[in-house]
């Protein structure tokens, strides 16, 4: 299976090597769930973040953590930001 | 000795006289400052029906008792008057360094009546007030103006601790679009304010002071600004995401959810959103960050172009400039996009409005309502010289701006067709596509002054989370949301300080309550600023029912209403705003046509 993550801002520093300004291309198990993401890209769990999964914004908690991430999804983190 | 409620210096230019006057402290109590305040005097001495740029109208600036108290974000001051571009309530907020200075120079709000024949400038100094002559500066842009008028001050130093409000040619033009600049580069922005100025030939106010304020009771508010200050400094947004990137941060996340007007709202999505982010800002153009008076989160950006066609240096541009002179006009470079910005700063224009009005403009070239002949230039989307120049004609009031510096309504009516006009109560919409934020499209609707995204930002829940995680895309609980928030920001716009304070965790009504009860010596509990504020925000309402406004002018474009978003997130999405309006006027305790019950204004003291 194939996503597509973004990382955005001081986030960038977890993405892998082939990243192009955050986006890379990920491939991933059936049943991946986003709390496994994380590990993959060895990001902090605990780390307070805004997570939009298919343009639908979250964020993190329990149910996000368990959420089962599909083949084309597209998974964009970033850190905690507000503006007007 | 408390410098709050203090004096208010109360000026008539048809005489070209003053007088100076106490602030009625129960009304001080009341009403808080700044924008309560202020609505309080409006409401009780002009008529909502007349004309806005008569001289029947008053324009009034007020600072609130936090201002330059050194509490955190404590810059600003609020400028009330009945506005030309929308007939309703105006209230228009700016930071910088002249609303601190004001308070410094002994008067902690002035207010403007009848008409100069003749410009002139208001000058205080420590309390000498003069009004003289302005003939030399009518005609100069705001950075100009500024100038000037240090040029005529002798001591280099005094010359640079004096601080000035003014308007330029869009203002003296009588642009229903023109703002009140300070500092060169702060804003009080919106609904034509600049015009009622610019209707009374009043062409800038010049402070100088050295007076200090002084709060009631130094060691309860210095506890208070300890807490406020320590929750900033640990909220994330506050302390790091707006003094690195500014508010322009917000440009990749919008877009990623959706949101981010496109095209005039024709979509929600802009394909190279990332080229005008904050990021980009940072990385591209930026020379260093600035913040207003005793702010810590420093968001402002001080910016240059370096090379090319659009060479200039200036501050911003802001999220909402980027996001509307940006992707709102299919523009992706942030060159045309700071030098516009610039030019409405300079000129004395709303960027938000005149944004808004250029995308209308193109979408009306688009679709061939609109000449080339009649515009002078091709208006297609994703021309950068159009932005430039389109803003340059509104500024200066001349070809195709003679029409459109008084707002995308008025351009799009002109041309026969305000479809295509994205406003509320004929005040353009800013940077926020409610069809994918469903309490926004509330807060557009509800908004006392025209589509406004400050007074109720519920983007801070609905996408962001900064104080709960509410789903952008339910209408279910927007309602109280969007009054709570509308409540809060009544009472911070009053009290001086910047909204931005409430984007950090846990930050609310009692932080407030303590720091303004410590400034002003008034024994406020939490339950009474919060009804403050709900009081501000109905006495705004019954100043706009009196003025003609009714329950069919709390509403959204028919674009937002009825053409679904085609792409991301909110993909099939309207607003449905009719699925918490009732809800909103219930929890108001309105009635069906949003007139306030008669329990209701004797519980807040507004019977009448």
């Amino acid at each position: 299976m194939e996503i597509e993550l973004k990382l955005f801002m001081m986030f960038k520093k977890y993405g892998p090597p082939e990243q192009v300004d955050g986006r890379s291309r990920m491939q991933i198990e059936p049943g991946t769930r986003f709390i496994d993401i994380l590990n993959i890209i060895s990001m902090p769990i605990k780390e307070d973040k805004i997570i939009v999964i298919n343009g639908i914004s979250h964020k993190q908690c329990d149910e996000i953590n368990a959420l089962e991430i599909r083949n084309g999804d597209i998974v964009a983190i970033f850190p905690p930001i507000a503006g007007g | 000795m408390n410098s709050w409620p203090g004096k208010l210096l109360r000026v008539d230019l048809t005489q070209g006289t003053w007088a100076v006057e106490d602030i009625d402290p129960q009304l001080a109590r009341d009403y808080i400052g700044g924008r309560g305040l202020g609505t309080k005097i409006l409401c009780d001495e002009v008529d909502p029906t007349i004309d806005a740029l008569s001289p029947e109208n008053k324009l009034i600036m007020l600072t609130g008792p936090l201002t330059a108290t050194g509490a955190p974000a404590s810059a600003r001051y609020m400028v009330i008057t009945k506005s030309p571009l929308t007939g309703a309530i105006a209230s228009s907020n700016s930071g910088g360094y002249f609303p601190a200075e004001l308070r410094y120079s002994g008067f902690n709000g002035i207010i403007f009546e009848g008409a100069s024949e003749k410009p002139v400038a208001l000058w205080i100094k420590d309390g000498e007030v003069e009004l003289k002559p302005a003939d030399d500066l009518w005609g100069k842009t705001a950075d100009m103006t500024e100038e000037a008028i240090r040029d005529t001050i002798e001591d280099e130093w005094e010359a640079k601790a004096t601080k000035i409000a003014c308007i330029g040619p869009a203002g003296e033009n009588l642009a229903k679009l023109a703002c009140i600049i300070n500092d060169t580069h702060r804003a009080a922005g919106r609904s034509g304010i600049g015009a009622v100025m610019g209707s009374k030939k009043l062409k800038a106010i010049v402070v100088r002071g050295t007076q200090g304020v002084q709060v009631a009771n130094f060691p309860e508010f210095k506890t208070a600004v300890k807490n406020a200050m320590h929750k900033l400094a640990s909220g994330p947004v506050t302390s790091q995401g707006l003094p690195t990137y500014g508010t322009a941060i917000l440009v990749n996340i919008i877009n990623e959810c959706g949101i981010l007007p496109t095209n005039n709202f024709q979509k929600g999505t802009f394909a190279n959103a990332s080229k005008i982010s904050g990021e980009s800002i940072a990385e591209n153009i930026m020379t260093r960050n600035k913040g207003c008076f005793a702010c810590s989160i420093a968001c402002a950006r001080m910016t240059v172009i370096e090379e090319g066609k659009y060479a200039s240096q200036g501050e911003g541009p802001e999220y909402e400039t980027v996001g509307l002179m940006g992707a709102n006009c299919g523009i992706d470079d942030l060159a045309p996009i700071a030098k516009a910005n610039y030019l409405c700063n300079f000129y004395g224009l709303d960027a938000i409005s005149a944004a808004c009005t250029v995308a209308t403009a193109m979408e009306l070239y688009e679709k061939g309502y609109l000449s080339k002949e009649e515009a002078g230039m091709d208006l297609s989307f994703g021309n950068i010289d159009a932005l430039v120049d389109l803003i340059k004609l509104m500024g200066k009031g001349e070809g195709l701006g003679k029409i459109a510096m008084h707002g995308a309504w008025v351009l799009a009516d002109h041309f026969g067709h305000t479809e295509l006009s994205m406003d509320v109560k004929k005040q353009e919409i800013p940077a926020y596509d409610p069809r994918g934020v469903q309490g926004m499209g509330l807060t557009y609707a509800t908004s006392n002054r025209g589509a406004c995204h400050v007074r109720g930002y519920t983007i801070a829940n609905e996408v962001l989370g900064v104080h709960e995680k509410l789903d952008p895309l339910v209408t279910e609980g927007k309602a109280a949301t969007v009054k709570v928030f509308q409540d809060l920001t009544a009472l911070v716009d009053s009290s001086g300080l910047c909204l931005f304070v409430t984007l950090t965790p846990g930050f609310g009504f009692d932080d407030m309550q303590a720091m303004i009860k410590g400034a002003t010596g008034f024994d406020y509990t939490v339950h009474e600023v919060k009804v403050a504020g709900e009081r501000i925000w109905n006495l705004e309402k019954l100043f706009n029912l009196k003025a003609g406004f009714t329950r069919d002018d709390d509403t959204l474009p028919k674009r937002l209403l009825e053409e679904p978003l085609t792409e991301g997130g909110p993909k099939g999405q309207v607003c449905r705003l009719e699925d918490m309006l009732p809800e909103y006027y219930e929890l108001r305790e309105w009635d069906e046509n949003g007139v306030p019950k008669p329990e209701l204004l004797k519980r807040l003291g507004l019977q009448n």
